[in-house]
């Protein structure tokens, strides 16, 4: 059996998945080595992709050539529009999904793939020469030049519900026991986080006439460009409330909850709070929403979104019967809260690459971060670097002004995170400009350098830019006076005096392309999203203008490199504070420096004059 | 190399004949080209151009010199515009500039420029971090952490505001399928309404703040031989030893300063005719390398001493006081009437001086009739009667209403760094295009206006705009799968 390898990745959830795939496609010999080959993209906690912020990572993973886009499109049960009336820059998708179909669906894909090897079993340690050396709790010993650490929640995970504690991975998996060990052994700095998941329900014991039916968006667009037709709603969503007897409950016996009396100091996620910390928190909310979701065709469980908890399975079953269309419901799997060791990701650089052990990548939970597609946006960036690792390429460092990526890598190397860390479009200072509708004009060109976008791929973003082209060119063109008038009345915006191009047109309201392709016309064989992308790139043209001069000025910081070497104790003009905080943060660039708070303006002035000074 | 383009007003406040305001960046060209009669391709580098120079408000005829880079000053492409001088002239042409995409500079951020692309030598990299630095805690003096202190605490009051406002929006943004209200626009346009009316008037308050940072202008108005240069001497004589100039620049005769109880006194001859060999001099120092054609100046500082009177009206018009000097020895002449007419709607201080050559009392009272209500003292640069009184009433003007008659300095707080100046006023520009935008377009991109708006109160408070939003969403909205 072939032990050497040019990048091994250890975990095969969503991190995993990505980094294994992309490296594999680069064309590196990977082996992907999981615990349990029926986790590979397990979704263990909800069951769906996207969401604010959440769907312009997957656009993004979509347009670089990755795996999550399609994936998602293809075992999706409902899909929605998030934040039609906010704006195009936030926009976003969500779609409910098959976990079964979503994790079968990864498993063959990785299967199919030349280059890869999955192999089941549990790293007891890496070792580190010239090469790692891996070896499983079998014995068997594998080698390769980089390896991707993708464990997600595994190591040294402990499940709680009420007052039980027990050893264990997430959904009853077996955890990973050695590990954490060997990765500290290697010099790694380990922190613990915590985080929970909810209840699942049995759907057949759910009174579903008592509950808000929550039905999908027909006709939208898919997360990946590849994907050619519309999905389909085949479920719907029930949305119902918890009541002031529900927290009676949860509020008597809150002292049960292992939140409460947990032994060791542990960080929890602000972003998805237990419905414990919720009802303590917020004591003046009459009620919390849940949505109650089906997980997969394949079973009857539902998800209920909103109300993870760690409360013993007696408060569970007892609080849950209290909200309306689960008064006679069954748990089929208890709620549980799971502890957990990650890394401090200020060890890693943008590659997401251990700053002292060269070739060592980390990538999603285990860098401190929540959710899926946070966790597949790192894998696929230290899954291309892992690779071009072993191939000797140019390392591949996406920026916070062209992707949320971008965003989260840059945030969490540079800042680190002192609780699991959730994408947020509030995080994205260049928002207007990283949108869904973008995200292939912005990343599928880099993709297909570094040869992660296949030939079908990329001549569907040429045609794309073509097609946008020739929508542009068409902008100038007057409209008829009579048409202006049918259509802004018809539209309800108040009709312009004189007569106007296409493009002043579509500046107004609610007046868009696709309504004056339709009403026109014109343009017929232009697909609605091109029109929309126009559409967005005219109406906020000012802003994008804007945009671009400060994307101008981040990436002139984010070029302006500052020397690892270099002594702040010997720059006389930094202040106190400034001078403390450059000494422990040690930022790579100007960029960096300037968003450690404490680091005034004045500090990096003294440091751009120092480079300056020093460099000539 | 920088990706904006600054400007600022290079040589010393005062009048003087030529004044020059310089642009540095990307954009200079392209910004000089939108107000100047000359064709951006038909400015030879390094070569003096003569033309028009148009604002909405003045128009002049200036010498327009362009430096591109890397030849220049800063090493970037530089515009340097000599207009005649006047601190009102300068202002508005800055102003203008400002308006078609310069940004104001930064205390020392020519010479930083100019350190970063290699113009400098390293010697006097020092005394630029000491500039830069200046700001920053360990250069403050007492007066100056009681206005850090004060000014903080405002900002952070309204930054309060602002988060609170992003936070609402951007919960809804981030979290769209919680019950969270939605901001309305109601509130938020009274919430950008009420922080912009008090960012307007924190920056309003930097007007004041020029008294202090630019000096008390005061304009030194009287007929030929009333004494008024060896009154002048003995005003400035006494505190020679602390003649100042806080730029440290130059020593101007027509424009003198002193530093009395912490202020800045800016004396402004209104004499228009000056000796040009001192004038071609100072010209000499301000301008270091540059190219100027002389005759070219000589022609103009002629030009100058027709306009002496316009020149006059506008000195006037620029003070903050006027002391009007009289010789109470002889009455009053025609002369001495249109002074008193130039003197009206200003704060103003009547010196009669020569008092020791009065014997006679109806002599005084003819000149306390024709003086009227106004503030007078009486003075004589021989016996050195009351001279050292000058200073101390033109002070106590400055801080108190019932002797000027109006107060110069009423806030609280007065802006008085620049950079605090910019800052505010970015912020300013975005809420208010926030509240313009409002109605026609989304939250997306109003959020980002006001994310602006705190970043630039942010420069000065050190608050992180992005963090303050998140953790106060957390602690506000019960939100989470």
């Amino acid at each position: 059996m072939k032990t050497q390898y040019d990048v091994i990745v250890i975990g095969s959830g969503h991190a995993g998945v990505e980094s294994a795939h992309a490296s594999a496609k680069l064309g590196c010999s990977t082996l992907l080595l999981t615990i349990n080959l029926d986790n590979i993209s397990y979704m263990a906690c909800n069951p769906s992709i996207g969401g604010s912020a959440k769907g312009h990572l997957v656009c993004e993973i979509d347009a670089l050539g990755g795996l999550m886009g399609t994936m998602a499109d293809s075992a999706a049960l409902q899909i929605r529009v998030l934040n039609t009336g906010k704006g195009a820059a936030v926009h976003a998708l969500r779609a409910q999904t098959d976990k079964v179909k979503y994790h079968l669906n990864a498993k063959k894909i990785l299967e199919d793939l030349s280059n890869l090897v999955l192999r089941q079993g549990e790293v007891e340690s890496i070792i580190k020469d010239n090469d790692f050396h891996i070896q499983l709790t079998t014995g068997e010993k594998f080698t390769s030049q980089s390896v991707v650490i993708a464990t997600g929640t595994y190591l040294n995970s402990t499940i709680l519900i009420g007052e039980k504690r027990f050893d264990a991975g997430p959904s009853g998996f077996a955890r990973s026991n050695y590990l954490s060990k060997s990765l500290q052994d290697l010099g790694i700095k380990m922190q613990r986080f915590d985080t929970g998941t909810t209840a699942r329900l049995d759907g057949l014991t759910i009174d579903l006439s008592k509950t808000t039916t929550q039905h999908g968006d027909e006709n939208i667009q898919t997360f990946s460009a590849m994907t050619k037709r519309p999905i389909k709603n085949i479920i719907t969503c029930a949305l119902t409330y918890t009541n002031p007897e529900t927290h009676k409950i949860i509020m008597d016996n809150l002292h049960r909850s292992h939140e409460f009396f947990k032994m060791d100091k542990t960080a929890s996620p602000r972003y998805c709070p237990s419905i414990e910390t919720k009802v303590h928190r917020f004591p003046d909310r009459e009620r919390h929403q849940t949505f109650l979701e089906p997980e997969s065709m394949h079973t009857n469980e539902y998800y209920m979104q909103g109300v993870t908890t760690s409360l013993p399975i007696d408060v569970q079953e007892q609080f849950i019967r209290t909200i309306p269309g689960l008064e006679n419901v069954a748990i089929t799997r208890p709620g549980y809260g799971i502890e957990y060791d990650c890394i401090d990701p200020m060890q890693l650089d943008h590659k997401l690459e251990c700053k002292t052990i060269a070739g060592l990548f980390f990538a999603g939970q285990v860098n401190g971060t929540s959710g899926y597609e946070e966790a597949a946006a790192q894998g696929i960036i230290a899954g291309i670097n892992a690779a071009h690792k072993s191939l000797a390429k140019d390392e591949f460092t996406l920026s916070r002004t062209n992707s949320y990526i971008g965003v989260l890598v840059d945030d969490l190397v540079t800042q680190g995170t002192p609780e699991p860390y959730r994408m947020l479009t509030s995080r994205a200072e260049h928002r207007l400009h990283l949108r869904q509708d973008n995200a292939d004009i912005r990343l599928t060109q880099l993709g297909r350098g570094i040869g992660l976008v296949c030939n079908k791929r990329y001549n569907i973003f040429k045609k794309k830019l073509d097609q946008i082209k020739l929508v542009q060119q068409s902008l100038s063109q007057p409209v008829q006076m009579s048409d202006i008038k049918r259509i802004f009345e018809k539209y309800d915006e108040s009709t312009p005096q004189a007569r106007l191009s296409l493009e002043q047109c579509i500046r107004r309201g609610n007046i868009t392309l696709n309504i004056m392709a339709q009403e026109l016309n014109i343009l017929t064989d232009i697909p609605p999203s091109v029109l929309d992308y126009v559409t967005i790139e005219t109406k906020y043209s000012g802003y994008l203008e804007k945009e671009q001069a400060r994307i101008k000025e981040t990436l002139r910081c984010e070029s302006t490199k500052i020397p690892s070497d270099i002594d702040y104790n010997a720059i006389k003009a930094l202040s106190g504070e400034g001078l403390e905080k450059l000494i422990k943060h040690k930022p790579a660039t100007i960029a960096a420096a300037n968003k450690i708070s404490g680091v005034t303006p004045a500090d990096i002035n003294v440091l751009l004059v120092w480079l300056r000074k020093n460099n000539t | 190399m920088h990706t904006n383009t600054i400007a600022a007003i290079a040589t010393p406040t005062g009048n003087a004949g030529v004044g020059i305001i310089r642009l540095s960046g990307p954009q200079s060209l392209d910004i000089i080209s939108k107000c100047f009669n000359h064709n951006s391709n038909t400015l030879t580098p390094r070569y003096a151009t003569y033309g028009t120079l148009a604002t909405p408000s003045v128009t002049d005829s200036v010498i327009v010199i362009y430096f591109p880079n890397p030849n220049s000053f800063t090493g970037e492409d530089v515009i340097e515009i000599h207009a005649h001088g006047g601190y009102f002239l300068l202002e508005k042409i800055l102003e203008h500039l400002i308006t078609l995409g310069a940004t104001l500079a930064s205390p020392g951020e020519f010479s930083k420029r100019a350190f970063l692309n290699g113009k400098l030598s390293l010697d006097q990299c020092e005394a630029i971090i000491e500039t830069i630095h200046a700001e920053s805690e360990t250069h403050l003096n007492a007066t100056n952490r009681i206005y850090q202190g004060r000014l903080r605490e405002k900002l952070f009051a309204m930054e309060k505001k602002l988060i609170e406002c992003t936070a609402q929006i951007i919960a809804t943004l981030d979290y769209p399928e919680h019950d969270i209200e939605d901001a309305t626009s109601k509130q938020i346009s009274q919430t950008l309404r009420e922080i912009c009316k008090k960012l307007e008037e924190l920056i309003q308050t930097s007007c004041e703040g020029r008294l202090i940072s630019s000096g008390i202008q005061i304009a030194v108005l009287g007929k030929p031989n009333v004494g008024k240069s060896s009154l002048f001497n003995a005003i400035l004589e006494r505190d020679r030893s602390i003649v100042t100039d806080i730029q440290g620049t130059t020593t101007d005769t027509i424009s003198e300063s002193i530093l009395f109880k912490g202020m800045k006194l800016v004396f402004n001859d209104t004499a228009g005719i000056r000796d040009t060999e001192y004038r071609k001099r100072s010209c000499e120092q301000i301008n270091g390398a540059s190219v100027i054609n002389y005759g070219n100046l000589h022609n103009e500082i002629s030009e100058i001493e027709k306009l002496g009177i316009r020149r006059t009206e506008k000195v006037i018009a620029n003070a903050d006081i006027v002391l009007a000097i009289f010789d109470s020895s002889t009455p009053p002449t025609d002369e001495d009437k249109r002074i008193l007419e130039l003197t009206r709607n200003k704060t103003t201080l009547f010196i009669l001086n020569k008092s020791d050559l009065v014997t006679d009392k109806g002599q005084s009272k003819i000149w306390f009739d024709f003086i009227g209500k106004g503030s007078f003292i009486q003075t004589s640069a021989i016996t050195g009667q009351n001279i050292t009184k000058i200073k101390q009433i033109i002070h106590e003007m400055v801080i108190d209403e019932t002797l000027g008659g109006k107060k110069l300095l009423s806030s609280e707080i007065v802006i008085t760094n620049t950079r605090h100046v910019n800052e505010l006023t970015l912020g300013y520009q975005s809420l208010t295009k926030a509240l313009k935008m409002l109605p026609i377009l989304t939250l997306d991109c109003i959020s980002i206006d006001i994310e602006t708006a705190l970043n630039h109160i942010g420069n000065i408070t050190g608050t992180r705009a992005s963090d303050a939003v998140i953790d106060e969403i957390f602690s506000r909205f019960c939100i989470g799968k």
